[in-house]
């Protein structure tokens, strides 16, 4: 199921975005930290030297970060053939959603000024279901996006995208 | 590289309009004031960041014009960059600057086009145009226009007219198999005061809520017979429970009548609720103890989410049907046979030990916290039994009866996928059994954590158009859900099951 072959992976364009937003949240946290350990210092003298502990933590997280952002995004995938849309994602838990063309209401495609900044796009797939009612691939190369957006609307004709997604130039 | 493979042409659908650039609308200026109405505090903001500026440093100065410019800029922003256009397949939507959005909706899936007119609109004479497709989130908001260009919206999008201008209907279409089946007008249930017993006795929870406010209004009134006002709000909220079990009996009905069910309920305050069978998503059978005992089933249907949060809901068709008249009735209400409760499967075996592991690593962490909170107070008043006692108890006890829960959750769970119907029942105490049409399914999701692979199982659950129908099956083997999930989406047709 979620190792299953012909799931197109994100490209290694989505990795650096996933961890640059880790990094504007990290430098929020050191932030935070920082302030958090030059308040408590008036207050109370603590063994170690200022900011030391912040550091620390901040370099737990960012090691952390590092490795969990790249088992994210190893998980995400998508595939599309001529009857269904499937995503996969999930690194503990593991999900798969699939999609049958014939019920995509619309489709979305939605990007950032950093996911245009890299050529990324989030593609959101709409159903009438209720309790999954959008599907969404994030950070997919932009091209392919609009190629899935227009590949599943559905007066588009049918037919397989094919492995584009990991393809240099898309 | 490989080259990308070409697209195979379809020739049984429609070629997609090619996009000339052409055709595209604005909105009408007046938007902006619009906007500057439903974004008056961020207006207001921005207009006091702006004239206050001046008299500090040029860098305050900069950073609090950024501010309020910023603060304004998004009254501008739909009207400058928000444009449609309808084609001969789709609705197409733009709008956004910094986060650019772009839908294209086909006009076959819209389900309803409403118009609002707000105090700029009848100021200037324009409306909003409002396109729903099925599903809570598939809504476009066209806005604001002159009213030429609304009405010219609302005829060439209207569901009836996409209706119209459809081609030839595709064999097999969901919609067109259950628009109008031929069901005689049958009556369903008609209860009156004489079935209130019944109806109170298999309504468990309200029962136990209610036997809680009886112990308790009659504890305060024994303990604190002078503080009548505690015992006032329970005797209130005894009412209230009393009503609404008094509601789904006395005066409660519903018929089946041409293509539609009609229930109709209430006392002081009587609602009458029709909905078409072709929008019927799902149906819920559901026992309880009491139920069981005296041989009744609860029956609803479950309708699609076609315009808003409040066209859902699951209505309850008959709270105290005879047992087993939902393989009458479902057929009916579903456009589909039923699939034979011999034929239901278990659930995988190893799923009860995977839930008393989790039991046993619920009764750690509580373990360990209950031995944190006996701690604190052997702390103040020495080695008490009775605290020590307590926390193992909670320990013990919590866990033990969340694992009896769930064994006998396990016993009652079954699940079949059917040629026409996939079924789940579950439920410890009070079972659930929800049939959904395959042809209603919009989705299916398949999940499971690190220990279920491991056990090779996973959850399963069944989407559809309706906020209330979801059919969910826990802890199937993957191969099952694999399977279940394949016969779902290959067997939907083009009718947009909703």
């Amino acid at each position: 199921m979620w190792d299953a072959p012909g799931f197109e992976t994100l490209p290694t364009k989505a990795l650096l975005v996933s961890r640059v937003r880790g990094a504007f949240m990290l430098l929020i946290i050191i932030a935070v930290l920082a302030a958090a350990d030059l308040v408590i210092r008036q207050f109370v003298e603590p063994a170690f030297p200022p900011l030391v502990l912040p550091g620390l933590i901040a370099l737990a997280a960012f090691a952390v970060g590092w490795m969990w952002t790249h088992l994210v995004w190893r998980a995400l995938g998508w595939r599309l053939d001529d009857r269904t849309f499937e995503t996969r994602s999930g690194v503990y838990w593991k999900t798969w959603k699939g999609i049958p063309r014939d019920r995509v209401q619309f489709v979305e495609v939605v990007s950032g000024p950093l996911q245009r900044h890299y050529g990324l796009a989030t593609l959101v797939v709409r159903t009438a279901g209720v309790y999954t009612p959008a599907v969404s691939v994030k950070d997919l190369v932009a091209d392919v996006a609009e190629r899935l957006r227009a590949e599943l609307s559905p007066e588009s004709p049918g037919g397989v995208l094919g492995n584009h997604a990991t393809e240099p130039g898309l | 590289m490989t080259e990308p493979e070409p697209l195979v042409a379809d020739e049984s659908r429609p070629v997609p309009q090619p996009d000339n650039g052409e055709g595209w609308q604005r909105l009408h200026p007046a938007t902006i004031a619009d906007d500057v109405l439903q974004r008056l505090p961020s207006v207001a903001v921005g207009l006091f960041l702006i004239l206050t500026g001046g008299g500090r440093d040029a860098l305050f100065e900069l950073v609090q014009l950024v501010v309020g410019f910023g603060a304004l800029a998004p009254v501008v922003v739909r009207y400058l960059t928000g444009r449609y256009r309808v084609g001969p397949e789709l609705l197409q939507w733009r709008v956004g600057v910094l986060k650019k959005v772009e839908t294209d909706m086909p006009r076959h899936r819209i389900q309803s086009v409403d118009t609002r007119i707000n105090i700029i609109g009848r100021i200037f004479g324009l409306e909003t145009v409002v396109v729903s497709s099925a599903g809570g989130e598939g809504e476009i908001t066209i806005g604001l226009v002159v009213g030429s260009a609304a009405d010219r919206l609302r005829s060439e999008l209207s569901p009836e007219a996409v209706a119209v201008a459809a081609v030839e209907p595709v064999e097999g279409d969901s919609t067109e198999v259950r628009t109008a089946p031929a069901i005689p007008e049958t009556e369903l249930a008609t209860l009156n005061a004489s079935d209130l017993p019944r109806v109170t006795l298999v309504n468990v929870s309200r029962l136990i809520t209610a036997s809680a406010g009886v112990v308790i209004g009659i504890s305060i009134r024994v303990l604190r017979p002078a503080e009548l006002v505690y015992f006032l709000p329970v005797l209130a909220t005894m009412f209230a429970l009393g009503a609404g079990v008094a509601t789904q009996a006395i005066g409660f009905s519903s018929m089946l009548y041409g293509d539609r069910i009609r229930v109709a309920r209430g006392i002081i305050t009587r609602t009458k609720f029709e909905a078409p069978l072709a929008r019927v998503q799902g149906a819920t059978i559901r026992r309880s103890i009491p139920a069981r005992r005296i041989g009744t089933e609860a029956i609803s249907v479950d309708t699609a989410d076609v315009s808003g949060k409040d066209a859902s809901k699951q209505t309850l068709v008959h709270p105290i049907a005879p047992a087993g008249q939902w393989k009458e009735w479902v057929p009916l209400f579903l456009g589909t046979p039923v699939p034979d409760p011999g034929t239901f499967r278990r659930v995988a075996p190893v799923s009860l030990r995977r839930r008393w592991i989790a039991e046993a690593r619920r009764a750690v962490v509580l373990g360990a916290m209950g031995g944190i909170v006996a701690w604190l107070p052997i702390q103040w008043v020495g080695r008490d039994y009775l605290v020590v006692g307590i926390a193992v108890a909670v320990t013990v006890l919590v866990p033990l009866a969340s694992g009896l829960v769930e064994t006998l959750s396990y016993r009652n769970e079954r699940w079949v996928l059917g040629d026409e119907t996939v079924a789940f029942r579950h439920g410890a105490f009070t079972t659930s059994l929800v049939i959904v049409p395959r042809v209603r399914t919009q989705g299916v999701l398949i999940r499971a954590n690190w220990f279920q692979r491991r056990l090779g199982i996973a959850n399963i659950s069944v989407d559809t158009a309706s906020p209330t129908v979801v059919g969910k099956g826990r802890d199937l083997y993957l191969t099952d859900a694999i399977a279940v999930a394949d016969g779902l989406l290959a067997g939907v047709d083009e009718g947009g099951g909703v």
